[in-house]
């Protein structure tokens, strides 16, 4: 039997896929480093780069870059529990670019990644603008094993749509490339502005 | 209960402003350390400033044939200011006397301690070195400049 190609489509620019693997190294660089004293140099700067992408990314968010702009995104927690309870009900919809599930994590993040790395850069700096080493070093902490906790959900919610809706979302992450929704897929298909 | 609760946080708050409580931190850390020493070995008889002194600033050979001590960042006193080894950057006075910030939080002091310990020997110190150690921060009461 010869297998059918699946028709693919663009989703993922080259900007979101090097941000994202950057990312992805640079926290597992700042994470590895993060006790030792003699790596300390290695562990800011890798916070810095970092801190760098994510300014980049929301740069780029706020742009009209399609798939990756926010505005494909929107922020909707009552949208990504609805998503949630119907994805355990087993009614799911596709979304070919991020689910509102998703997008809530992205958000949280986004978010969280920058108190890890704000805090982490008052710690390095002691004494300077805010003189609370003890509460920086704890929000510095708290906010990292948070980001760690997101990133464990984010890996989660990949995994379980890939399976789902039979997509290699890894793949798409490198290559930028996701298969098109079939037919009876399209309506659940995100409404790009 | 929610007047308690009021005034548990404001003691609480009190306590973490107040320098004269880290010195009581400090001293408490001691007793703990000192008892699981003591625990751990029945002959044991007490922390010294002395041998505190000497685990400061023995220098420690180092993987890379390098020579390291707790004084080469943080000086020979420990109520002076220090200098970390890798960035440069200034570390505050270790004692908790001339320190108001130091041994305020309980957890954070164990979990440095015990990773200072892995970055220069190798392993966490004992308790009776620890015992020791804050021992003697405790007796450093003046910076060197106003000797």
């Amino acid at each position: 039997m010869i297998k059918k190609e699946v028709p693919m489509q663009y989703v993922w620019d080259p900007f979101v896929r090097i941000f994202h693997w950057s990312l992805v190294i640079a926290f597992t660089v700042a994470f590895y480093t993060h006790a030792s004293e003699w790596d300390r140099l290695i562990h800011v700067r890798a916070g810095y780069v970092a801190g760098c992408l994510l300014l980049a990314r929301i740069v780029w968010g706020l742009m009209k870059t399609g798939y990756a702009s926010f505005d494909s995104f929107p922020l909707s927690p009552i949208q990504a529990g609805r998503h949630i309870y119907n994805e355990l009900k087993g009614n799911t919809k596709r979304y070919v670019g991020h689910n509102p599930a998703g997008s809530l994590v992205i958000y949280a993040m986004l978010i969280t990644g920058l108190i890890a790395v704000g805090s982490g850069w008052l710690v390095f700096n002691e004494g300077w603008l805010i003189d609370q080493p003890e509460l920086l070093q704890s929000i510095h902490q708290y906010s990292t094993w948070g980001w760690l906790m997101l990133v464990t959900m984010h890996v989660i919610g990949v995994v379980t749509e890939s399976i789902l809706h039979k997509d290699n979302l890894i793949r798409a992450m490198i290559t930028g490339c996701k298969r098109v929704s079939k037919k009876g897929e399209r309506q659940a298909r995100q409404k790009i502005v | 209960m929610k007047k308690l609760n009021i005034t548990l946080v404001a003691l609480l708050a009190l306590a973490s402003v107040s320098a004269q409580a880290n010195v009581a931190n400090a001293e408490k850390l001691v007793s703990i350390y000192s008892a699981v020493a003591k625990h751990d070995n029945p002959d044991y008889a007490g922390p010294t400033a002395a041998e505190g002194k000497f685990f400061f600033n023995r220098k420690i050979k180092l993987g890379n044939g390098k020579e390291m001590a707790c004084a080469s960042c943080h000086t020979a006193n420990p109520a002076d200011e220090g200098k970390h080894a890798i960035t440069g950057k200034a570390i505050r006075p270790l004692s908790p006397v001339v320190n108001a910030k130091r041994f305020e939080d309980f957890d954070k002091v164990q979990e440095k301690f015990t990773q200072h310990c892995k970055d220069i020997i190798g392993s966490d110190c004992t308790a009776a070195e620890k015992a020791n150690y804050i021992t003697y921060l405790l007796t450093e009461k003046t910076p060197t400049a106003k000797k």
